[in-house]
């Protein structure tokens, strides 16, 4: 392609950088037995995440979940529809998304690419979650920026999620880059 | 395995190793267990005809979301029940697949202090048995003095 590029930046774009949903309605309380299998999986066998006694003579005073578990307290509600009937008619579906916890959506960045490669995460913590606890989220655009690759131009587009716990502490932010090309 | 030692910034060094997490042999059941746990139903981490033949990948893919979590798991027991892990930063750049062993490792690259705290940088990364790293990132551990003062939980912000 020999014709001169022609930026998606436009101040159309731009403006979307600060663009931030409402809060989130809150998850369930999060539950012993969901920390219980989530610590199996991970294979952490941390005792403050399960031993009362040995939790109370810490800072935390409590049992804690991991460092990272608040994106995992989202979960499918009762009475939606199923994600994965759509394997009925469509066996080559890779599922992805199939657990079908609804994620909040910004208005989406008109670039006009078609891949994307997953650029990265990166996470500020402030505070530990708990079992009992709900979280509720909120999501923004970042930061948009415009790069050139070896293979010609890309979209980098970092959204940004803050989790905040019952308490109206904000537990993590997180910050994810998404590379379109 | 939880908190060895009660670390402070003084006995920091550039350089140091951090304590490696080992995970392994990543099972087939291993990974599965994962997508149960996070109901992460992407076939390619448990349907092997599907991820082989479909999608072409090498094997079932052990998940990127679980791989943060044993960085995590390794920064947390560095920094002690008196540290605090304020930043994680990674890419995933290759994949794992089962029955692969992988190992978090991390090593100290800058140190600071600020507000009478201590502030510790690390780069961080996740190995496998081959020595294919496949997580490429970084860490802010912060930590406290002896006889400094105590790092603020909920943990605000340096600048605090």
């Amino acid at each position: 392609m020999t014709s001169a590029h022609k930026s998606f930046l436009t101040g159309e774009v731009k403006a979307l950088i600060g663009v931030e949903t409402e809060w989130s309605a809150y998850s369930e309380p999060i539950s012993p037995s969901e920390t219980r299998r989530f610590v199996h999986a991970i294979m952490d066998d941390n005792r403050l995440y399960y031993d009362e006694a040995y939790a109370r003579g810490t800072k935390y005073k409590d049992v804690v979940c991991p460092p990272l578990y608040a994106s995992f307290t989202f979960r499918r509600a009762h009475g939606t529809p199923d994600p994965l009937d759509r394997l009925k008619t469509d066996r080559d579906w890779d599922a992805y998304g199939g657990g079908g916890a609804g994620r909040q959506t910004l208005p989406r960045v008109p670039h006009g690419f078609e891949r994307m490669v997953n650029g990265g995460s990166e996470i500020d913590l402030y505070k530990r979650l708990q079992p009992g606890k709900r979280v509720r989220t909120k999501v923004r655009y970042h930061d948009i920026r415009e790069r050139m690759g070896k293979t010609g131009p890309m979209a980098i587009v970092i959204t940004e999620t803050d989790f905040q716990d019952d308490d109206g502490d904000i537990v993590a932010r997180a910050r994810q880059t998404a590379i379109f090309r | 395995m939880g908190y060895a030692t009660r670390r402070y910034f003084d006995d920091v060094k550039v350089g140091d190793e951090l304590n490696p997490v080992e995970k392994g042999p990543m099972s087939p059941a291993h990974i599965v267990r994962w997508s149960a746990s996070s109901e992460n139903w992407h076939r390619i981490h448990y349907d092997y005809p599907f991820t082989t033949g479909h999608d072409k990948n090498p094997g079932l893919l052990i998940n990127g979301s679980w791989k943060q979590h044993v960085l995590a798991q390794m920064l947390d027991e560095w920094a002690g029940l008196e540290g605090w892990v304020a930043n994680i930063a990674f890419q995933y750049r290759a994949m794992n697949i089962e029955w692969e062993t992988l190992t978090a490792w991390g090593r100290v690259t800058k140190i600071y202090e600020k507000n009478g705290l201590g502030v510790v940088e690390c780069e961080t990364g996740i190995r496998n048995n081959n020595g294919l790293e496949s997580t490429p990132g970084s860490a802010v551990i912060i930590l406290p003095k002896r006889n400094g003062k105590a790092v603020p939980y909920p943990f605000k912000s340096l600048e605090s």
